[in-house]
């Protein structure tokens, strides 16, 4: 009896908690089946050209607690993109990249969206900047992605402009035995409020651990801009950029 | 028997301060050393992009000027700018440098807020895909100069730490420049197309 009600209670909590994890779900911005085409599409750009092109959504430029290296929040999508592009460690299938592309081939492309100031970027890595020029970049985010972010079809913009951009690069003749990144997608799980832990972290660490217990038990992964937990420990280097691409309005 | 074991102790002891001293001594020589190389590797990556702005500025000229019949002088102005930073850059003054980029990029400013009163110049293609260039050139310039200056930064405070900055003036490191940004001129004006 008394251990009937224990378990009753917990799961009057785990039900409580999991109506509080789909209110909050809500600022999820692209719907899963489009996340899934990005990322098997990506997936296989770098498959066959060892590109990678990385799509990164964020609610707002303000309160994503991603900072610089004198401790401010980046509130410039250029800068943002930079930042993100060459210093954010981000989560691969193996550990944490930082550094979109390939070391030393600096082939990388990182589409940055920041959804209330209706800004897009797209920087481009040093190695990609002849096939990518900026012009092309541009013409692409208005012929996929401008208008239908305008219709609010973000999911399908994106996609069409990962498929665009991928037609610009080049595929490799060389075997690629270089991993693949893993994950090509990422949102941030934005709060208004700022958090003083890195943002990679306060999923995991700002979420008592037994929410994340749940988390668990309803198969849902949810740290590191909506990622599951790293499951590799390596840190590896990626490739750079240097301010290359475009941005705009939609 | 006791004094020997003494002398040795005590021999032993100098060999590792002199040792230690030496391997000091050189490593942060092997340090200054590439953190100059640094700074020197991205000031080559700074004028790389100044170089591509500094290509690009003929071409949005004589695009401009089909359609900027009374305002010739101020595509005169950009050209004059466009030389004497040219020079500055050639002689490799810090001061001069930053003097001239100001002016360069001030005279940049102008030139677009003047191009909004020409709609047909603001609708040419030609202007649109020289915009999209000079912007991107305008963000490249800005983050190599933010990685050249972080260098910089890194190298000057490396030269006056202990015990770095006893031999630094010695073996002829000097405090170096920044590349500083003037305010309001890392943005380019957008146009609204």
């Amino acid at each position: 009896m008394f251990r009937g009600s224990i378990a009753i209670f917990f799961l009057a909590l785990i039900l409580a908690y999991s109506f509080f994890v789909i209110q909050s779900a809500s600022c999820y911005i692209i719907e899963d089946e489009w996340v899934e085409k990005i990322e098997s599409y990506a997936r296989a750009i770098d498959a066959n050209t060892t590109a990678e092109i990385v799509v990164c959504v964020f609610p707002s430029l303000y309160g994503h607690s991603i900072k610089d290296s004198s401790g401010a929040e980046i509130h410039d999508i250029v800068k943002l993109g930079v930042h993100i592009f060459n210093e954010e460690p981000l989560e691969v299938y193996d550990g944490i990249q930082t550094g979109i592309g390939k070391k030393g081939k600096d082939n990388g492309v990182l589409i940055l969206i920041a959804m209330e100031e209706q800004q897009w970027r797209i920087e481009v890595g040093y190695g990609l900047e002849g096939d990518i020029t900026d012009i092309e970049a541009n013409l692409i985010a208005q012929n996929y992605l401008v208008p239908a972010f305008q219709q609010g079809n973000y999911g399908e913009g994106l996609y069409y402009t990962v498929v665009a951009l991928s037609q610009q690069i080049p595929a490799s003749n060389e075997s690629n035995n270089l991993a693949l990144r893993g994950y090509y997608y990422y949102e941030s799980v934005n709060t208004s409020e700022s958090s003083s832990t890195p943002f990679w972290e306060w999923e995991i660490f700002g979420i008592p651990l037994w929410v994340v217990i749940i988390f668990i038990l309803f198969g849902v992964f949810l740290p590191v801009f909506r990622r599951g937990s790293s499951r590799g420990s390596g840190r590896w280097s990626g490739g750079r950029s240097g301010g290359g691409g475009v941005g705009g309005r939609w | 028997m006791k004094g020997k074991i003494v002398v040795a102790i005590v021999a032993i002891i100098a060999v590792i301060v002199v040792a230690s001293f030496a391997v000091m001594y050189f490593s942060t020589y092997n340090r200054l050393v590439a953190l100059s190389a640094s700074v020197d590797e991205k000031w080559a990556q700074v004028e790389q992009e100044l170089q591509r702005r500094y290509d690009l500025i003929p071409n949005i000229v004589s695009a401009a000027k089909a359609y900027m019949t009374y305002e010739g002088s101020m595509l005169q102005n950009v050209t004059a700018l466009r030389s004497q930073w040219m020079n500055a850059l050639q002689s490799g003054n810090m001061d001069a440098i930053n003097n001239a980029t100001a002016q360069m990029e001030s005279g940049i400013t102008g030139l677009m807020v003047t191009f909004e009163a020409y709609p047909d110049l603001r609708s040419s293609e030609v202007i649109q895909s020289l915009m999209i260039t000079l912007e991107g050139t305008e963000n490249r310039i800005s983050t190599e100069r933010m990685r050249f200056n972080e260098a910089v930064r890194d190298y000057n405070t490396a030269i006056q730490s202990f015990p770095a900055n006893l031999w630094a003036a010695g073996w002829g490191f000097t405090a170096k420049s920044y590349f500083e940004a003037q305010i309001g001129s890392t943005e380019v004006p957008s146009l609204n197309f």
